[in-house]
């Protein structure tokens, strides 16, 4: 038994110092941008709120570390569509965004920013848990090490969004089918 | 679960300078080009994530999540909670725990409320959890939500020291077959858990788990086999159903039958030899099986309204049966609970809501032999209704929160239960809190009702030990207010760390009323005292004849101060590689001014310090490696019970548990498990409460398959 021990405390030191960072892993920042950045490529929005080739306004509340990250990404195309990255503060004037991420800082005003948007074109996304059960558009989530995304196809229809069927298919869970 | 090579060199050269809160994407040009089924398969660090979402409580929490669970190797919930600050944990043999937070550990830990997605576990009939009767699959665990300190207003009575929430997970996160099988030596013998899980068109989902798990015996103090083998079998289903855009319905339940072997040392008399001491002593009862098994059904139904708010009703049904000498726990319990929560303005945050319980217990004294109680039926009632409030002063930056519930039990009468947080965040990489709280702790049906002849006294004369039902002292609730402060830190993006100080203070936490306040002591010659004699016929003894019979009368007795810190930090030095250091310190002042100590609190005895430093390390992307060593400060520990072992002390231990696993396959896990493996046959914790064996948990090594075909 002492032996094993050794041989694990061997193994563990031998090992860990040097050792490569093999894994390819990201945080969850990275793959949260990556997500929202992708999900406007399955979005149609009505036609009279953004034309063919107009700007997604992306506003991002309640996480200052995503905001940042997606920061850099203001003014690429995105699809057919050009992005522009806002930070908004104010819930009054959330509607005007094509794209609104709410962080876990916003955990406890989650319900009335979902309700207060009411039918406005706006395409929600968060990583608080149950987002998408609790009325809103795309639901981030972990799943052991990965990150999946669940939607709310009855919320994006209120909302007048048309979410193509190749995101479906990839989305861990559908409510409101 | 093996990445596939897909984009791994793009993204590799993407995010080796991920930087904290800056534009990470250093290689903006290929960000873009990642598709979502790529997205859907990369591996992400979850720690941070956790981090924040704890940061912005104003409290002591831990989040154990899905992954400390798999990788902490351990097989039962108590071992598990060891992941977390400040939680004591110390087994008493191969199937008997001591679970606690901020002192007064012991086999049935009442100052500490339990609960499984909202289901009590707390026994009313014996004030604490009767952790031989949960045997959740550790796979159907979504995480665990330790929250220290004293959380009455949010949770309820007996939320003195903590509260432990056991979320398990959504029955659409569980879809497909899983197999979780091990094999191996002592509490590692044998377990298979199998699932199966389906999701429908309309997003409902349905998962159903038959687990069964044996474990077997460790050794007496003295080497001897102590046979207490534990195993057990349930059968449990979750079912959740989305309704419309945002209401849901969810329902769980589950059967079990667990068996647990024991031996008890009972005390007992032998009239014919009644001045002779060395006849006083115990007799064994070797070994009895205690055989518990029960089910529980739970309906809950949510939905966000229009307002804004949200409104959460649920419902349980529990019919639990168990049995040990002389006493049994045949109970039902049935319990409503609704919240609402609301906006108010822009600034307030309004929850307020009502519990109603009530458990039938029937049964569950055999008058005789050395119990005895005033009564043998009894239903305890519980009704509480809570509002809480709380204040934006500054938006994401001050936050102040009160709150208050008014509670009436059965045993305790009505008690409110107030409490005042407020939380600053100056950045998003601090966040500080401060608390205070009031929380009490309603007896239990034992505590109440039971009264005991305990052991003679070594010495002449003889002393029989008469401890009254402590309804007849008038004992009612403990109470404590506990003031605590916290601080949370984002240092750098790989190092977090969360320091919480809290200071608490007990009164009339349950005990021997002082021997000084004689009124309350009868010292009387045998024969003279009408609850002796009932107590002397009821063993058989000559009540004329000469002896002395101390009546003890339990009920609110000592005041109690502890204080201590807790801290817990996680630094990721590589994105493989994850290390949590967990320290706390707690000083116990048990009444001041009393001749009790620390020493002599009934069921209670924790240890000063523990220390815990765990490694999670990926070796490959499919080879982990796991480590996880603990130290916990020796226990200045009275048992209860006589015996042998009694006067054995608790010695400091550390404990060092090893994990290797190795994803075989997309769908198949392999790990080794090595637990305890410094193990020098310490006693961890004697027996209290049950007059056990003290037992010493040995070394446990198991191999162990998780397999699912998603």
């Amino acid at each position: 038994m002492r032996n094993t021990v050794r041989y694990f405390l061997l193994l563990f030191l031998l090992t860990a110092p040097g050792a490569q960072a093999s894994r390819t892993e990201f945080s969850a920042q990275q793959v949260k941008s990556a997500y929202v950045f992708n999900f406007i490529k399955f979005v149609e929005w009505p036609a009279q709120e953004i034309r063919a080739g107009g700007k997604v306004r992306l506003c991002v509340i309640g996480d200052d570390g995503l905001h940042a990250s997606l920061i850099a990404l203001d003014g690429r195309k995105v699809g057919e569509y050009e992005l522009q990255v806002r930070r908004s503060t104010d819930p009054v004037n959330l509607s005007i965004c094509h794209v609104l991420f709410i962080g876990e800082q916003e955990r406890r005003r989650l319900v009335p920013i979902i309700k207060s948007l009411d039918s406005a074109h706006v395409l929600t996304v968060s990583d608080i848990p149950g987002f998408a059960e609790r009325g809103g558009g795309i639901g981030l989530l972990h799943h052991d090490d990965r990150m999946l995304f669940e939607v709310n196809l009855a919320s994006t229809k209120k909302a007048g969004l048309r979410l193509s069927g190749q995101m479906l298919n990839l989305a861990a869970n559908i409510f409101g089918r | 679960m093996s990445n596939k090579p897909i984009s791994i060199a793009i993204l590799s050269s993407l995010f080796t300078t991920a930087v904290w809160g800056s534009a990470a994407l250093a290689n903006e040009e290929a960000w873009p080009e990642l598709n979502l089924g790529d997205l859907m398969k990369v591996g992400v660090e979850s720690a941070a994530r956790k981090n924040q979402s704890i940061s912005n409580t104003s409290a002591a929490v831990f989040v154990i999540s899905a992954s400390d669970i798999k990788r902490s190797g351990a097989l039962t919930i108590p071992e598990l909670l060891h992941l977390a600050p400040g939680v004591e944990v110390a087994r008493l043999g191969n199937n008997k725990f001591a679970v606690s937070i901020r002192g007064f550990n012991g086999r049935m830990a009442n100052k500490l409320l339990v609960l499984v997605d909202g289901r009590s576990i707390y026994s009313s009939l014996y004030g604490g959890v009767i952790w031989e009767a949960e045997n959740l699959p550790l796979e159907e665990i979504n995480r665990i939500e330790v929250i220290r300190g004293s959380a009455g207003q949010a949770w309820g009575s007996n939320a003195v020291n903590g509260v432990i929430n056991i979320i398990t997970k959504r029955a659409q996160d569980t879809e497909g077959w899983l197999v979780d099988t091990h094999g191996g030596t002592e509490t590692g013998k044998a377990g298979l858990a199998l699932r199966y899980g389906s999701k429908q068109e309309d997003g409902s989902a349905l998962r159903v788990t038959v687990n069964e798990q044996r474990r077997d015996g460790g050794k007496e103090a003295g080497g001897k086999d102590a046979q207490d083998h534990w195993n057990d079998t349930s059968l449990t289903f979750r079912y959740d159903r989305p309704d419309g855009i945002d209401t849901r319905w969810f329902f769980s339940g589950r059967v079990f039958d667990s068996h647990s072997d024991e031996t008890w040392m009972i005390p007992t008399f032998d009239p014919a030899a009644m001045y002779d001491i060395t006849q006083y002593g115990a007799t064994r009862i070797t070994p009895f099986i205690s055989r518990r098994n029960g089910g529980d059904l739970l309906g809950r139904f949510e939905q966000t309204t229009d307002g804004g708010g949200e409104v959460r009703v649920q419902t349980y049904f529990e019919k639990f049966q168990g049995d040990v000498p002389g006493a049994s726990d045949n109970h039902t319990t049935f319990d409503m609970d609704a919240q609402h929560r609301f906006p108010l303005g822009e600034t307030h945050d309004i929850v307020w809501g009502g519990n109603w319980r009530q458990t039938d217990h029937q049964n569950y004294m055999q008058q005789g032999g050395f119990l005895t109680a005033s009564r043998t039926d009894t239903t305890v009632n519980l009704t509480s209704l809570f509002a809480q409030d709380e204040l934006t002063l500054v938006p994401h930056t001050f936050t102040v929160q009160a709150g208050l519930r008014a509670e009436r039990q059965t045993f305790g009468g009505t008690s409110p239960q107030p409490s005042v947080r407020a939380l600053w965040t100056p950045s998003e990489q601090h966040s500080f809190w401060l608390s205070w709280s009031k929380t009490v702790r309603s007896p239990s049906v034992v505590q109440q009702t039971m009264g005991a002849y305990a052991v003679a006294i070594p010495g002449a004369p003889a002393v029989l030990v008469y401890a009254a039902p402590p309804e007849q002292s008038g004992f009612g609730n403990e109470k404590v207010r506990t003031l605590e402060l916290g601080h949370r830190a984002q240092w750098t993006p790989t190092l977090f760390s969360d320091l919480s100080i809290y200071s608490s203070k007990y009164e009339g936490v349950f005990g021997i009323l002082s021997q000084t306040s004689v009124p309350n002591t009868v010292i009387a010659p045998v024969g003279g005292d009408a609850a002796c004699t009932a107590a002397l016929i009821n063993f058989g003894l000559n009540p004329a004849a000469p002896g002395v019979c101390v009546t003890h009368l339990y009920g609110n007795a000592l005041p109690v101060r502890t204080r201590g810190l807790e801290l817990s930090t996680e630094w990721n030095p590589l994105t493989a590689w994850r290390l949590q250091l967990n320290a706390s310190r707690m000083w116990v002042d048990a009444g001041a001014g009393t001749p009790y100590d620390a020493n002599t609190l009934l069921y209670g005895s924790s240890p000063k310090y523990q220390g815990s430093l765990r490694s999670s390390y990926n070796l490959t992307p499919d080879r982990q490696f796991d480590f996880w060593l603990r130290r916990i400060g020796g226990l200045a520990h009275a048992s209860d019970y006589g015996g042998s072992s009694a006067m054995t002390p608790v010695t400091a231990r550390t404990e060092l548990d090893l994990r290797f696993a190795e994803q075989v396959t997309d769908s198949l896990e392999l790990s080794l498990t090595f637990q305890n493996l410094l193990s020098k046959n310490e006693i961890q914790f004697h027996p209290d409460y049950m007059p056990s064996l003290t037992v010493v948990p040995q070394r446990t090594i198991y191999l162990k398959a998780l397999w699912h075909d998603m």
